[in-house]
């Protein structure tokens, strides 16, 4: 792609948005105060890209370049994630395949976790009673609830779970429950399991950057509760693109079997 | 068409062998809805308005269920005649251009 293609980001639209606030200059002030809403709680919404934070190959830096987190959510975690035995195996014999089984590579969506880690944009919408996560991944949604409902039993999980969110002063603090197993947290193929609680702290530091603590306690899979921090940075004056991974997808066929 | 004949065997599928489908949506009883003095959504209430005053179009909805279920019984998922043919409706249906409606023939034939 980084040979053939013209630059990537050339692709989305531009669209100036008025509520940004704007230098003298007429450029966006990403270091603005964060916005507010009525409520006077902080306001995440906004469209988001990942911290930018791998080191291009000498070859050259692709055009939609992943973070580290994308292939080891456990990164900026001095001794790594704190896997089970049986995970540590799982995750080897993932990595020692090349990842053939990822359900991502095949077009499968990737769940909360990784969502954060993919160099699609994401906007968040706030909404009374709810914030939505619109992701140009596969064109998908993911809907955090705030109208005070608690998390119900889960007879049915799913890939995203179901959150509910509530503030903690200026902190957004969302708690997930109800994964399927199979999900893979990166593509290292870490996992996660129906046990999983999920709980993540939104922090918007000013108008221009979102810090996203994550922390998974999941006893099957880990032997410890663990929390990394991603970083996410506001992409002014554009709007999502439609995606679908499976439009004109050719790459299944050259898989390892 | 691939996509509609794929759709009809999931959809077919689905029918063979699913419990219904419908349970499988979380039960949360909104408290938004108006209710009947039973405790049933009142849906021919007055639609809700916004803070301006503006018709609130939130809400989970679903398609008009307009088609009949096939002698062998319904579906879980019943799709509507537009689903087929978004022209469905209209007296003389949709008013192609000549390669479109070659190639809707075509499309139609090969499913």
């Amino acid at each position: 792609m980084s040979v053939a293609a013209s630059p990537l980001p050339a692709q989305w639209l531009h669209y100036r948005n008025e509520q940004i606030p704007r230098t003298p200059d007429g450029k966006p002030n990403l270091n603005a105060p964060a916005p507010r809403t009525a409520d006077g709680k902080p306001d995440l919404s906004g469209i988001w890209d990942i911290e930018h934070n791998r080191p291009c190959p000498k070859e050259g830096c692709p055009d939609m370049p992943v973070g580290q987190e994308f292939f080891n959510i456990g990164w900026s975690l001095k001794g790594g994630l704190p896997y089970q035995p049986w995970a540590a195996a799982l995750v080897k014999e993932r990595m020692d395949s090349g990842g053939k089984d990822n359900p991502t590579t095949r077009c499968l969506p990737p769940g909360i976790i990784k969502m954060h880690t993919l160099p699609l944009f994401r906007k968040i919408v706030q909404l009374p009673g709810m914030v939505v996560i619109l992701n140009e991944s596969n064109t998908s949604f993911r809907q955090i609830f705030t109208d005070g409902r608690p998390l119900p039993d889960i007879d049915q999980p799913s890939v995203d779970g179901y959150s509910v969110g509530k503030w903690e002063g200026d902190t957004f603090v969302v708690q997930t429950i109800g994964f399927t197993d199979g999900i893979w947290l990166d593509t290292n193929g870490s996992p996660i399991t129906d046990a999983a609680k999920v709980t993540e702290r939104f922090r918007r530091i000013n108008f221009g950057k979102l810090e996203i603590e994550i922390s998974v306690d999941d006893p099957k899979a880990y032997t410890a509760p663990w929390t990394v921090k991603l970083n996410h940075f506001l992409v002014p004056d554009t709007e999502l693109l439609g995606y679908s991974c499976l439009e004109n997808e050719k790459d299944a066929a050259h898989y390892v079997k | 068409m691939k996509f509609a004949a794929t759709l009809f065997f999931v959809v077919l599928a689905v029918c063979l062998t699913a419990s219904s489908l419908s349970a499988q949506w979380l039960h949360y009883r909104n408290e938004q809805i108006p209710r009947t003095s039973d405790g049933k959504p009142n849906l021919k209430a007055p639609a809700p308005r916004t803070a301006d005053g503006k018709p609130d179009l939130s809400g989970i909805w679903d398609i008009e269920h307009n088609r009949p279920c096939p002698k062998e019984g319904c579906p879980d998922m019943p799709v509507g005649q537009e689903f087929f043919n978004i022209g469905w409706s209209l007296k003389d249906g949709l008013p192609y251009q000549p390669w479109a409606a070659a190639l809707v023939k075509e499309k139609t034939e090969s499913n």
